[in-house]
């Protein structure tokens, strides 16, 4: 794949006859992607989006009054096509942005290193990468490959702790395009940060959002970070996160899926210094003929450190999803802490879920355990609800709100849970 | 305002239990309905809940002059019915409160009416939780979740107040209760019972009917009734058991 530089490559489609694009695609018979089939999702048409850094303005234009109805021009981070939008955005104080140059640096997958040092092209030796980074890397490479130059985020410690940042990734696409987007987080030193990113599809349908976010948590830092899918436009969303802590760092990840055609978050978390910890949420509603799927791993690489995965799920209609949850305990990480659930609730006999608890340890002294339950709506408690006046639809309504209460009512954020409930506990 | 007319009911494995069941209820009227373990007490309280697990193979049920056999369980709530559990049923994650609005609300739109106000739901729940001596944080709590028996069939009641029922059938509402809990239960009975509204009372024991006296007691054995009558063939059985009427 060396040989290949950005400028080289114009649009093509998988059925270009190098097979370039679908070279990246990892099939069923890799072990990660066993219960996700992207041929069959992603249509053959697709078209590679083309590098591009300028924006229509034409376009932006029209689309004005959408963006100022989404957002409320607060702490808000603007994107549209993976293009900064500095008109759109109101950066809070303690949050810098700035372009990473990689135009000539060949191929990376990650271009972060642990200690929070920028890849640059005249010092190799600073990409240090994830430790653990060693599957699931060819859709990363395709989004080295096409996307725009990525874009570093910072956040020190002048940030307002639970002040809620909105990034929000926007696309115009005029065709269905085959989107790439690449953000580097840095959480400095005893930051403390809640950052809430959403993708937002003001194009064509069928498209698919290769989303790549690198997040590097330094020591005594904290992060809180919400991700809202909910993208009725038919398209499909691949949304790779790769977070690495340091000493004393907490990270909160909430995963909530509404809506997308397809859907597949692939979440890395390493935890590197001693007394970290890392709590990784996901909450789905999945129906019609929709796919889900959370590829999750979180290792310990060192003593002292805790993690907790919770994931709940609803399947409707001809839903179909995954659930692959690792707990990985580095050799020599004692006294790990490390817990894992998963729970889905099919309501309709035509959904169906394949779930995957794994449990990879290698040291002696530690507390780990996982847990998962896949069932369907209890009839007793239906005639029950039923009993008192309630409306089937409607009761299976309120067993869907009770089966996902925690997830919801566990958000600090005011305005944020707000939303979520809305979101799933009203307009369904 | 209920009647039933040769009610037979098997269960989906086949098994008949009711086996021409006759019963009418007028206003106002409270019945006892005793009788021995699977007499069939708590399938013919089911059955006219609308449990869709009872497969109603002849007979007819009439609430309010209107046949209720079709009818889905909330058509019938919607109607005046109320079935106390026997085994009240956990819901983790939706409080009393919020399920008793949403019961409200449901039934006001099945009757095309508007909802309540949260005030108006507010000042019910006071006023029942008073008779009923249910703290208020109580119905904060999951629906009879971390329940003491004791709890749950109060929480029953407490719904059963909040949805003004016509007719209420208490299946075995007084088992699992303290003597306390139990007049404070029958107090809370007593407060719906007027003219108007009727009562079928499911028990094993007379206890409770000293506290809810009952104008009719019958006693049901393999599925059907075999003796109807006054309060005192409560206290018969009580004395000399079953085998006194057969």
């Amino acid at each position: 794949m060396t040989g290949l530089s950005k400028k080289t490559l114009a649009s093509f489609n998988l059925k270009n006859e190098s097979g370039f694009l679908s070279d990246f695609f990892p099939t069923v018979k890799n072990e990660d992607w066993k219960y996700t089939n992207l041929k069959k999702h992603i249509p053959e048409s697709i078209i590679a989006q083309p590098f591009e850094n300028i924006i229509d303005e034409a376009l932006t234009k029209k689309l004005e009054k959408k963006i100022n109805n989404i957002i409320d021009n607060k702490n808000v981070i603007f994107f549209i096509d993976g293009v900064f939008q500095k008109k759109y955005s109101n950066i809070p104080d303690g949050v810098k942005i700035n372009k990473l140059f990689v135009e000539d640096c060949g191929l990376r997958t990650i271009y972060m290193n642990q200690a929070g040092v920028e890849f640059s092209c005249t010092d190799e030796k600073s990409y240090g990468g994830f430790l653990n980074f060693t599957n699931n890397t060819k859709l990363i490479e395709l989004n080295s490959y096409l996307s725009n130059y990525p874009y570093v985020i910072k956040f020190d410690d002048s940030c307002v702790k639970d002040s809620r940042i909105k990034v929000v990734h926007s696309f115009t696409n005029k065709e269905a395009f085959f989107n790439q987007n690449r953000v580097l987080f840095l959480v400095e030193k005893n930051a403390s940060v809640l950052v809430h990113e959403e993708v937002l599809n003001f194009g064509k349908e069928n498209s698919v959002f290769n989303m790549v976010s690198e997040i590097i948590c330094l020591e005594n830092s904290s992060l809180e970070y919400f991700s809202t899918q909910n993208d009725s436009s038919k398209s499909n969303l691949i949304n790779s996160i790769f977070c690495t802590q340091q000493k004393n760092s907490t990270s909160n990840f909430n995963i909530f899926s509404n809506d997308g055609k397809l859907i597949r978050n692939n979440i890395q978390v390493d935890l590197l210094g001693e007394n970290s910890s890392s709590n990784v949420r996901g909450t789905s509603l999945s129906r019609s003929s929709q796919h889900l799927d959370n590829f999750i791993t979180i290792s310990h690489m060192v003593e002292n450190c805790k993690s907790n995965q919770l994931f709940k799920s609803v399947y409707d209609d001809n839903a179909s999803g995954a659930f692959c949850g690792k707990i990985f305990v580095e050799k020599g990480a004692q006294q790990t802490e490390a817990y894992q659930q998963n729970n889905n609730l099919m309501i309709s006999k035509n959904s169906s879920v394949n779930a995957k608890p794994q449990l990879e340890i290698f040291a002696d002294d530690v507390v780990c355990s996982h847990g998962c339950t896949i069932g369907a709506i209890d009839d007793d408690i239906l005639f029950y609800l039923q009993s008192r006046g309630i409306k089937k639809e409607e009761a299976i309504k309120v067993l869907i709100a009770a089966f996902l209460n925690d997830q919801i009512s566990n958000i600090r954020n005011d305005e944020i849970k707000a939303e979520i409930s809305n979101l799933f506990l009203k307009n369904q | 305002m209920l009647k039933i007319k040769n009610l037979k009911v098997r269960t989906e494995g086949d098994v008949s239990i009711l086996n021409g069941l006759d019963l009418a209820v007028g206003p106002g009227e409270v019945h006892a309905i005793m009788g021995p373990n699977g007499s069939g007490k708590s399938t013919l309280a089911s059955v006219v809940a609308g449990d869709p697990k009872y497969i109603i193979t002849e007979g007819d049920i009439n609430f309010l002059n209107e046949d209720i056999k079709e009818l889905e369980p909330e058509e019938r709530a919607a109607l005046g019915l109320f079935l106390s559990f026997q085994y009240p049923i956990e819901i983790p994650g939706i409080s009393l409160n919020n399920f008793i609005k949403t019961s409200l609300n449901q039934k006001q739109k099945a009757l095309g009416l508007k909802p309540f106000s949260a005030k108006e739901i507010l000042e019910e729940i006071k006023k029942n939780a008073e008779i009923l001596k249910i703290d208020l944080d109580f119905i904060k709590r999951f629906v009879n979740v971390g329940f003491s028996g004791g709890e749950k069939k109060r929480a029953e009641i407490f719904q059963m107040l909040m949805l003004q029922p016509k007719l209420s059938i208490l299946d075995e509402t007084d088992s699992g209760l303290d003597i306390d809990a139990l007049k404070i239960v029958a107090n809370g009975v007593n407060s719906l019972r007027n003219n108007e509204n009727s009562f079928i009372i499911i028990t094993h024991y007379q206890r409770l009917l000293d506290y809810i006296k009952p104008d009719y007691v019958h006693v049901l054995s393999e599925g059907r009734i075999i003796k109807s009558g006054g309060p005192e063939i409560a206290k018969m059985l009580e004395e000399n058991g079953y085998d006194w009427i057969k």
